[in-house]
């Protein structure tokens, strides 16, 4: 009866924590869930009906949404590629306990850090306008002709990837380098003494030891890009057309363009199902939780 | 040491309970959503005198004491009256109202000192104003669903006639006399802000784009020339041989229109201009039409096959281009022409767009408002004396001398009647200083007579996105055709609109 009582005012310790992450968390997402299935829009803004799967059915069989959810997942993998190979470039690099200018290289590392997100972006918008950019004066310096990186499909995708890697780049090379530093120098001195090359030590050493790393990492980056909005609503807003576009940023335009809440709210319900299964799929895969717990 | 933590977590427990309770306890006792406002009685029981015109503040003061009816629908003069408004409609008491301000800069200034002289004359009613707001604003749409908009919003027409179709503004013809406001504002305001035989807001300007030209490329004595006629009267064949003329003698671009980033409000001049229309009188959209895939086409030929306008550049660009002399024509409003006047002095030329060859038509611009509005009871949780002291405001500010204020600082082109005569006899006297601008505002004024009324209609919001998503992939080197375009267009708008529950039954 003692250890009863006792659990019992134990869990009254945590009230505080549980009701907050109530309000704060579990009813935005109740609230999602609940408008999806209703004709919840500014039309029907103060008295709106449930309207059971109509919304969901609408949307799964919409051309639109295959197209934007291929698109999403372009945005995701391409994106992704990239960011981590030149993170682990990099870290690789200024791994380098020979390196000169080291410090300087990392303290440039956190410039795109150091600038707001919204603000680069807009910078970068300039930056890539056909006629007055700055990317195209450069390329004309090699002859190539100015390119309308805004309104050609493939340059657009071109001009988002390249714009997130610059964005992103930072992040993935500091966890690297964090991990990398991490591995015992005696490793790699008694593989030198034995004879490895560098690149046996790399292959032998560095990859195996950071396997863990790359896997979180790359899970991290995947579910953080798949919902990344900012790059494409300042720059492309998922345009031309839909050509751009990716779920995240649909929901927000069907919510603030359209003032169609409830399929936004069914655009996100959609969005965390697919992002929730495959996140799922890729730890269970990847053993990354096994290592954290 | 147990005791002490068992009373900890007791303590906790007790504060918890007590915040849940404060919280629930706040909403039980919150004014209901709807509230007890005295339904106003149907408009067609008017007041004793219902001026046909405003005149002036002090005028209307000393003329409406005696004959105004203390129940709605009020006459514009009574609520302009500040001992009717604060002894009788709010008996005395003083009466605070939430203003969120959607003006730019320099129409601030005015504001502003329209808001000191009404502080002054209704000491009964405190103003807190929120400056800085975006107009079209979803926060406006968040603060309703929590019962929290503020109690008067300025607005463009079409956005607010989607909030008020969506039962989020007040119906002012229940309030304040419709004929009154027919009087006093130019009609094509006062059918901007009206939803059926519903006015929802009071215009504090009328406002549309125009072609501003640099005279020193373009000019009445160079089209007479070659054409015989002033730049007022081009047509689009001959506006793009003299475009061919300043490209190839100053090296600069003919026009700085930024068609490939179009939502479709300055393309809608040239789509009536080839002879479409948004909607029909259904209220079904008519995008998908020969003129729709016509205007497009044009523009994407003067864009990128005969190179007379700048491609790929944004508003803001497009802004440089012109104020730089590195473009001779902009499509641009009223709203920034201190910047236009500053950069190019006596250099700066307005004038109606032109008309399109291929019909005939004028390419007609949407002769829109903004406007002040007012939220509904459900929206804003406003108290009848709240809605009493907000109707007092926006009548002020929208009255002769606040709207005459806007024009004297921002160049705002009136809505209410007796200050636009005020500005329309300026002109016509020649006593703008400087003198040029006398010209560049005929030019802005003879726009308003090839001008289209601006769609209000609720569905009008699923046109900009709808446009916007299919004539950019049109412009993206022709990813679709553009008879695609047009097709996608429509029925964009027709899937929105179902979705919506908006479709128009047949």
């Amino acid at each position: 009866m003692a250890s009863v009582k006792t659990t019992f005012f134990n869990y009254l310790y945590i009230l505080p924590v549980v009701v907050i992450v109530i309000f704060l968390y579990l009813y935005p997402i109740v609230y999602t869930i609940y408008i999806s299935f209703t004709n919840f829009n500014l039309y029907h803004f103060f008295e709106y009906q449930w309207v059971g799967l109509s919304n969901y059915i609408t949307i799964l069989t919409s051309k639109t949404f295959a197209q934007v959810l291929l698109n999403t997942a372009i945005w995701t993998v391409g994106s992704l590629i990239p960011m981590m190979a030149v993170g682990f470039l990099l870290a690789l690099i200024l791994n380098q306990k020979d390196l000169r200018g080291r410090g300087v290289f990392l303290t440039l590392l956190l410039v795109p850090w150091a600038f707001p997100a919204f603000i680069s972006l807009i910078v970068w918008q300039g930056m890539w306008n056909w006629k007055y950019g700055i990317v195209n004066k450069i390329l004309s310096l090699f002859g190539v002709s100015p390119i309308d990186w805004f309104n050609i499909v493939p340059m657009a995708w071109v001009m988002l990837i390249l714009t997130n890697l610059w964005l992103s780049f930072p992040y993935y090379t500091s966890v690297f380098l964090s991990a990398l530093q991490s591995i015992p120098e005696e490793l790699y001195s008694v593989a030198e003494i034995d004879g490895a090359s560098r690149l046996a030590r790399f292959r032998y050493i560095t990859l195996p030891l950071m396997k863990r790393t790359i896997a979180f990492v790359g899970i991290g980056g995947f579910t953080f890009t798949w919902n990344n909005f900012y790059p494409i609503y300042i720059l492309t807003a998922g345009g031309p057309g839909n050509a751009t576009n990716i779920l995240v940023v649909y929901a927000y335009q069907a919510a603030f363009w359209n003032s169609l809440y409830n399929y936004a709210a069914v655009y996100s319900v959609i969005d965390a199902a697919i992002l929730i299964v495959m996140a799922v799929i890729m730890l269970k895969f990847s053993g990354v939780l096994e290592t954290i717990t | 040491m147990k005791g002490l933590s068992r009373t900890v977590s007791i303590a906790i427990a007790v504060v918890v309970v007590i915040i849940i309770a404060a919280v629930v306890a706040y909403y039980a006792t919150r004014p209901p959503a709807t509230p007890t406002v005295v339904a106003p009685p149907s408009s067609s029981s008017t007041t004793a005198t219902q001026s046909s015109t405003m005149t002036t503040l002090t005028t209307q003061t000393t003329t409406t004491t005696q004959t105004t009816s203390a129940t709605p629908p009020f006459s514009l003069s009574s609520l302009l009256n500040p001992n009717f408004v604060c002894n009788q409609l709010l008996g005395g008491k003083t009466v605070t109202i939430t203003v969120w301000d959607t003006y730019g800069p320099t129409e601030d200034q005015a504001f502003n000192a329209t808001l000191a002289a009404f502080q002054k004359a209704y000491p009964c009613i405190n103003v807190q104003v929120t400056f800085g707001v975006s107009i079209a604003t979803s926060n406006f749409v968040s603060a309703a669903k929590a019962g929290q908009a503020p109690n008067v919003y300025r607005d463009t027409s079409d956005d607010a006639g989607k909030l008020f179709a969506g039962g989020l503004l007040l119906n002012l013809s229940n309030y304040i006399n419709p004929a009154d406001i027919e009087a006093s504002y130019i009609p094509i305001a006062v059918e901007n802000f009206k939803l059926g035989d519903s006015i929802y807001g009071l215009p504090d300007n009328v406002n549309y784009i125009v072609m501003f030209y640099n005279k020193k490329y373009l000019n009445d004595t160079l089209t007479q020339k070659l054409f015989g006629v002033n730049v007022d009267q081009l047509n689009t064949d001959q506006l793009l041989q003299v475009c061919d003329l300043i490209n190839s003698t100053y090296k600069v671009w003919c026009i700085a229109y930024g068609a490939g980033q179009e939502w479709g409000y300055r393309f809608a001049a040239w789509f009536a201009g080839f002879g479409g229309q948004i909607f029909d009188s259904k209220g079904m959209p008519q995008l998908n039409s020969s003129a729709m895939v016509e205007a497009m086409k044009f523009w994407y030929d003067v864009t990128y096959n005969k190179k007379l306008n700048a491609p790929g550049v944004t508003p803001s660009i497009e802004q440089q281009l012109f104020t730089q002399g590195l473009a001779a024509i902009i499509f641009d409003g009223p709203w920034d022409l201190k910047i236009y006047e500053k950069a190019l002095g006596p250099n700066l030329g307005a004038a109606p767009l032109p008309v399109v060859s291929a019909t005939g038509k004028r390419a007609a611009p949407f002769i829109g408002s903004t406007g002040w509005v007012i939220a509904s009871p459900q929206a804003s949780g406003a108290s009848q004396e709240q809605i009493y002291a907000s109707l007092a405001f926006i009548a002020y500010v929208t009255s002769k001398d606040a709207e005459m204020n806007l024009w004297n600082y921002a160049g705002d082109i009136p809505a209410q009647k007796d200050a636009y005569n005020a500005v329309m006899a300026q002109l016509t006297s020649g006593a703008l200083q400087p003198a040029y601008m006398n010209d560049v505002y005929k030019g802005i004024l003879e726009q308003a007579q090839y001008g289209q009324k601006f769609p209000n209609i609720p569905q009008m919001g699923f046109y900009w996105p709808c446009f916007h998503q299919y004539f950019t992939l049109y412009f993206a080197n022709k990813t679709i055709t553009a008879t695609q375009a047009a097709q996608e267009m429509q029925s964009c708008m027709i899937t929105n609109m179902q979705q919506a529950g908006l479709l128009p039954s047949s």
